[in-house]
């Protein structure tokens, strides 16, 4: 039958309603988690969600109103395609045009993808379960690859719904599908449905999550072992904020500038405050460049620059601060002798508050030698995921400031200090008393026709200068020179040119900037500098970190570092003053720049008086305290070891306990966990610091027992993951799954027996207790009446249509010898006459009450009267009639 | 194909089930391969196992309670049908047993069933001719007297039946259905029930009618012994008046000399004696002899309706031997009965049985010889009168190509591909070659003819 227009629009909108909006609610959430990757064309989820449902709704209605998709679809993309023509015909800046294209690109692309999506859903009856699959593997593989730290059971249940969405559409359609005339009584149908559907899911959801927590808990505790074996196989010249896989190479690949241009890094990466000021003048911060690696050789092989964990006298400072126990200093004096300077050098002491930052990578102004975890105050545990207290041996000469960069001087203390600096560097002339191998290592530039020329060039803009400061300073001119035209000679851009553009130049690439185009980035000057200054015969090498911008105005000290402020630069070897940065990029102000205001610098924590780390041998739940055997302690900042472990009781009581960041109980820690703790109670100040080569047993003794400690960071044992899983843990934990769906099964099983054999008993009795305790003679009229019909049907009389007085007569009394025809009559008397009941009537109903059951039930066996109970037909047929 | 979908809508499991199944395998498959079988723990693999084990937990069970509650309500019925002596299943076709032929409102209605949790029950019609019914949803409660317990289920769906004729239905199966549709369990009755479509009724023509003596009323006045009779039955004797009609005894007591007025009615008022002839060479092939068969009847009501609108009683004379159903009553007629369930004929001597008869008006068809035509009427007065039903012209609403449907997929009407095969059939040219023959003799003879 063709159908009427009116009826189509209304089973349209309830396809709307029930189909297409649950599919943007599941796709809204996905859509959103993938945004975080989109951020660069500057839409807003809403407006993407906005665009999506807009096209998924319009295709839908355009396909369920039958519109050929052969026809349609063609026309949707020659219009976006021209659209996006005409927007580059007609847009005049060269920037904005791209801008513009790449977001409504972006937005076409969502656009089209929910067309096809309304599509699939108008046309395919498959179509949802599709989409829920290639949903989920997505979600999953996005799940697995960046929420590590989540718990599973959170993942999970995010998961899920786009399982449940799956079985909704099903369910859904099937219910839509029946309906052809649509009635309102059908709007009120779906939505009873859907009530009772959405009820059914919550407690199956619910059930399944309560079954199954054990597993869930089993797999986080796997987890966990799981992510220490994999930090434990990773070489650990390896740990690389930026780049996990590569090996030896380095690949800015999360904040590196090139990205900056999309704004991917414009999010805070950490904040740090850097005790570093001009001498005499403590109201003017000298901030210093933060350091993660540096490159020191050009691999001709593979043509890019890569780290050398064997370069001479390597002084990189690169410790795991993630796997330091808190409030315990991890120091390598080594790296101060191989900083190779002495003169003019100062310790200067950093805390670095990470954000966005891996806790396992570790940058300070160079040269770091020493690093020591400590807490995050509570109120900044949301932003600021770790922080650690790093000491650098830093000359007085090395500054952000750099001698070149003069516009960035806002006192005169700072031109001051870059006139001393260059003077005082004029004093290094040659590098002769350099160790040899020292010297050739970072002077080396690989053979080749390309490297020539830049060698060429090298020597051509130091000819002249006789110190090595001179050289640089002449590279710096070189690169903020000015061509006939009186333009700028070289111009900062993060588009050099290349399409596959890696973020450190190669080779020949540089050979293009230095030649050709003379447009690139911080890699490009940095490493164009290295190799010029190596054929000026200065030690040098590129730097990785972060660029420092002094934009405090009243933190004094504190630096807010953003995404785009990943930077490479130079380092230059001056004989006695150690290794300097040198920064030759130019006009690269986007990243002074401060994306947003800088936050409030996070509050320093309590002192700690007293920290250790050791391994939990007792817990006692009532009073929360902990014995641990320790080896090692800290009180007032004065670390003591003893050979020989000792046991310590330690009161838990008011503890913040926290595993993988996360916040635990204390019923969470278990014998053999190795715990570090923290007590800023200000009691232990009074006691006295222990003295160099005291035994470590003294000064337990001096401690009050139990100690009362304030943070507690759980830390499995090593050994531990190691060793099969005993069985007492199996037993520990939940059942596995099959005997929980046994058991569960089995509950059913006699949940539905327990129904068969006490179902008719149980409404028997209510039946007849209503008929006992009838307040008025027509209420227990009613009820006796009602509990003898339901009595007599159970036990097989079935009245069927008899009416019941000859029920009463015709059946009961023959068969059971029952006098249940008075009662009838005085039950019809009370009902259709109205009339009310007399002494004797009542007489007659108590008698028959008292009477009945026993007459019947004396009739029957004991085995015979169960089985008549247990027959859920005649318990049904009841009901039914 | 048809057969396999009918069998299949036995099974208990439906194409959900399997496709679940498929997708639960494939992914097990390639979960186990890939992953289950190291025994390294990563993140990644941790994450999968659980996250597969909480939704197979999750599917099998709910599946398991639409499983289970499905049986228990198809059980449920299958007790209740026990205990009935008659089949609480009952096949309806608009709003009993009896409804115009096109689309149809198909319907069900089953007593004594409770739905399974969300499910839904469907029924499907098989009739004898192995036609099946698309699946009617029972979604309709009907409600008891006076209370709010549902005592039926109902289902009603337009169908597309073109036929005209009485359907026999075989089976009719009740389906229990879970709310995924992945279960459904079938009951099966063999439900011997007689479904009747009829012609559709059409715009009312007018046609007068002079029939020429169908039956000559010869009604004698016959004076009945010792009755007198009414004063309006008589008057004065005129001049002219027959003077066998004078009444003697009245003017043996009054000496007024009366006559009995005669009965007024037209002497040649009669029945009109149709005759409708299913006579059909095998000009075309079967699909379009039925369509053309539906046509046909839907004209001879149309004729037959107008033609009782006129003073006569029609008398509808069938070509073919039909068994009237026992109970006729005004509102189902037993011509309309008889139309509905004739039926193309090639038998000669039917058309000799009609061409018998004197006096009648005919109805042929484009479908009938020409030679049959002349057959028919020979020795017939040039005032008979002969409709004349030009089958061909069951296809002039009909569209072969709509311009919008470039764009829409439009809805198209079942006759509307019947039509396209039907230009390009061979049968075409004989039919109207066949048309303009009859049309030509009907001419000639001098026929009184209307062409429908």
């Amino acid at each position: 039958m063709i159908e009427t227009a009116k009826n189509r629009m209304f089973r349209l909108g309830l396809y709307l309603i029930f189909l297409v909006l649950p599919t943007a609610a599941m796709l809204i959430p996905a859509l959103s988690a993938l945004d975080d990757s989109l951020m660069f064309v500057n839409t807003d989820i809403k407006t993407q969600s906005f665009v999506t449902l807009i096209a998924m709704g319009g295709a839908y209605i355009c396909y369920f109103l039958r519109f050929r998709f052969i026809i349609t679809f063609p026309i949707l993309l020659f219009l976006v395609f021209s659209y996006n023509q005409g927007m580059k015909l007609f847009s005049s800046d060269e920037f904005d045009s791209y801008y513009l294209t790449i977001r409504y690109l972006h937005l076409s692309v969502l656009f089209i993808a929910g067309w096809l999506i309304g599509y699939g859903l108008a046309r395919f009856r498959y179509f949802p379960l599709l989409l829920s699959i290639v949903v989920l593997t997505i979600g999953f593989i996005a799940a697995a690859g960046y929420n590590k730290d989540l718990q599973i059971e959170t993942t999970v249940n995010s998961l899920f719904f786009i399982v449940l969405y799956a079985f909704y559409t099903h369910f859904i359609r099937e219910s839509l599908e029946n309906i052809e005339l649509v009635r309102w009584r059908h709007l009120f149908d779906l939505s009873a449905r859907l009530g009772v559907f959405t009820l059914l899911v919550v407690l199956l959801f619910n059930l399944s999550m309560y079954f199954l927590k054990g597993e869930f808990k089993d797999a986080d505790k796997a987890i966990g072992e799981a992510k220490q074996e994999e930090q434990e196989k990773k070489d650990p010249n390896e740990e690389n904020m930026l780049n996990k896989n590569s090996k030896q190479k380095f690949d800015l690949n999360q904040y590196s500038q090139l990205k900056s241009r999309f704004g991917t890094s414009k999010e805070l990466l950490f904040a740090a405050y850097v005790d570093n000021f001009f001498p005499n003048r403590p109201d003017i911060p000298n901030p210093l460049y933060f350091t993660c690696y540096h490159l020191t050789k050009y691999d001709l092989k593979n043509e890019r620059f890569m780290r050398d964990p064997s370069m001479p006298s390597n002084d990189l400072f690169m410790p795991n601060p993630s796997k330091i126990p808190h409030y315990f200093a991890f120091t390598d004096s080594n790296v101060i002798k191989n900083s190779k300077g002495d003169l003019f050098h100062k310790i200067v002491e950093s805390e670095i508050y990470l954000a966005k930052l891996s806790p396992q990578t570790f940058t300070a102004p160079s040269t770091a030698f020493s690093c020591q975890p400590i807490n995050v105050d509570r109120d900044y545990k949301e932003q600021y995921s770790f922080a650690y207290k790093t000491k650098s041996y830093v000359s007085l000469l090395n500054s952000a400031y750099f001698i070149y960069n003069a516009a960035a001087s806002k006192d005169k203390t700072i031109e001051k200090f870059q006139e001393e600096r260059v003077n005082e560097l004029q004093k290094v002339k040659n590098y002769n008393n350099v160790d040899k191998a020292f010297y050739n290592y970072y002077t080396e530039i690989p053979k080749g026709a390309v490297f020539d020329s830049i060698r060429s060039l090298g020597k051509n803009i130091t000819a002249g200068a006789r110190t090595p400061i001179d050289k640089i300073l002449k590279v710096r001119d070189y690169f903020t020179s000015k061509d006939r035209t009186g333009k700028p000679l070289f111009k900062y851009t993060l588009y050099p040119g290349s399409p596959n553009d890696p973020n450190i130049p190669n080779a020949s690439m540089l050979s293009h900037f230095l030649f050709k185009n003379r447009k690139g980035y911080c890699t490009y000057f940095a490493a164009s500098t290295l190799f010029m200054l190596r054929a000026a015969g200065i030690p040098v090498r590129m730097t990785t970190g972060f660029m420092i911008v002094d934009r405090s105005d009243k933190n004094k000290g504190w630096y807010f570092i953003y995404g785009d402020q990943a930077h490479a630069w130079v380092q230059v070897y001056f004989p006695e003053y150690g290794w300097l940065d040198f920064d030759t990029t130019i006009g690269n102000d986007d990243a002074q720049e401060s994306p947003k205001p800088d936050g409030t610098p996070p509050m320093k924590p309590q002192k700690a008086w007293f920290a250790t780390v050791g391994k939990v041998i007792e817990t006692d739940t009532a009073t929360k305290i902990a014995t641990i055997e320790i080896k090692v302690l800290q009180l007032a900042d004065k670390e003591l070891s003893g050979k020989e472990s000792i046991s310590i009781k330690l009161n838990m009581k008011d503890a913040t306990i926290t595993k993988a960041n996360f916040n635990k109980k204390f019923k969470d820690i278990k014998i053999g966990d190795s715990v570090t703790t923290v007590s800023y109670n200000d009691e232990l100040r009074k006691i006295s610091p222990p003295q160099k080569g005291e035994a470590l047993s003294s000064v337990v003794k001096r401690l009050p027992n139990p100690t009362l400690v304030d943070e507690v960071t759980i830390k499995e044992e090593p050994e531990k993951i190691k060793e099969p899983k005993p069985t007492t843990t199996i037993n520990e934990s939940h059942l596995p799954w099959w005997v929980i769906m046994l058991i569960t099964g089995g509950i059913l099983l006699l949940l539905f027996l327990f129904l068969l054999l006490f179902n008719a008993r149980i409404i028997f009795r209510y039946f007849y207790n209503k008929g006992s305790n009838a307040k008025n003679a027509e209420e227990k009229a009613y009820w006796i009446f009602k509990a003898s019909e339901f009595i007599y049907c159970q036990f097989g009389f079935y009245r069927n249509h008899r009416t019941p007085l000859e029920f009463a007569q015709d059946v009961i009394k023959p068969a059971l010898g029952i006098n249940y025809e008075d009662f009838v009559k005085v039950h019809h008397k009370i009902k259709y006459d109205k009339l009310p009941a007399d002494e004797d009537d009542l007489t007659i109903m108590n008698h028959y009450h008292q009477q009945y059951p026993e007459a019947l039930f004396n009739k029957y066996t004991f085995l015979q009267r169960n089985l008549k109970f247990m027959n859920i037909v005649s318990t049904l047929k009841f009901f039914v009639n | 194909m048809k057969k396999i979908a009918y069998y299949f809508s036995f099974l208990p499991f439906q194409l959900n089930f399997f496709v679940l199944l498929f997708i639960g395998t494939i992914t097990y498959a390639i979960i186990d391969t890939q992953y289950l079988q190291t025994v390294e723990q990563t993140y990644f693999i941790l994450l999968l196992k659980t996250l597969a084990l909480f939704i197979l937990v999750f599917s099998i069970s709910i599946t398991g309670i639409a499983f289970i509650t499905t049986l228990l309500s198809w059980g449920y019925f299958w007790v209740y049908n026990n205990s009935q002596k008659i089949s609480p299943v009952e096949a309806t076709i608009g709003e009993g047993e009896k409804a115009q032929a096109g689309y149809v409102s198909l319907g069900l209605k089953a007593k004594g069933i409770i739905k399974p949790l969300l499910g839904h029950i469907k029924g499907r019609i098989v009739f004898a001719d192995s036609k099946i019914s698309p699946a009617l949803a029972l979604d309709q409660p009907i409600f008891g007297k006076s209370n709010f317990i549902r005592s039926a289920l109902k289902a009603s769906r337009p169908v597309w039946i073109p036929d005209i004729k009485e359907h026999e239905v075989e089976i009719v199966v009740v389906y229990f259905e879970d709310m995924f549709r992945l279960f459904s369990f079938p009951f099966i009755f063999s439900n011997i029930q007689k479904l009747l479509t009829l012609p559709e009724e059409s715009e009312r023509i007018s046609i007068d009618v002079h029939p020429d003596k169908t039956i000559e009323q010869e009604q004698r006045i016959q004076t009945p012994k010792r009755i007198q009779g009414e004063l309006f039955n008589y008057k004065h004797f005129e001049a002219g008046d027959d003077i066998r009609r004078i009444v003697w005894k009245i003017y043996a007591k009054s000496k007024e000399l009366v006559v009995r007025v005669p009965e007024t009615m037209d002497p040649y008022a009669s029945h009109i004696y149709f005759h409708p002839s299913f006579y059909c060479s095998n000009l075309v092939s079967s699909d379009f002899k039925s369509a053309m068969l539906n046509y046909y009847k839907v004209r001879i009501r149309q004729v037959y309706e107008a033609l009782s609108r006129s003073e006569f009683t029609v008398k509808y004379i069938p070509d073919q031997e039909l068994t009237l159903p026992d109970n006729t009553n005004d509102e189902d007629p037993a011509w309309l009965y008889q139309l509905s369930t004739s039926v193309w004929q090639s038998d000669k001597e039917a058309t000799d049985t009609i061409s018998a008869k004197k006096e009648g008006i005919y109805c042929i068809s484009s479908l009938i010889p020409v030679e049959e035509v002349e057959e028919l009427l020979t020795n017939k007065t040039p005032d008979t009168l002969v409709f004349f039903v030009k089958v061909s012209s069951m296809w002039k609403s009909r569209r072969v190509f709509n311009l919008l449907s470039l764009i829409i997929k439009t809805e198209t009407h079942p006759l509307d591909s019947l039509k396209r095969k039907w230009i390009f059939s061979s049968g075409r040219k004989k039919v109207s070659d066949n048309e303009k023959k009859i049309e030509k003799y009907l001419e000639d003879q001098l026929f009184k003819n209307i062409i429908i």
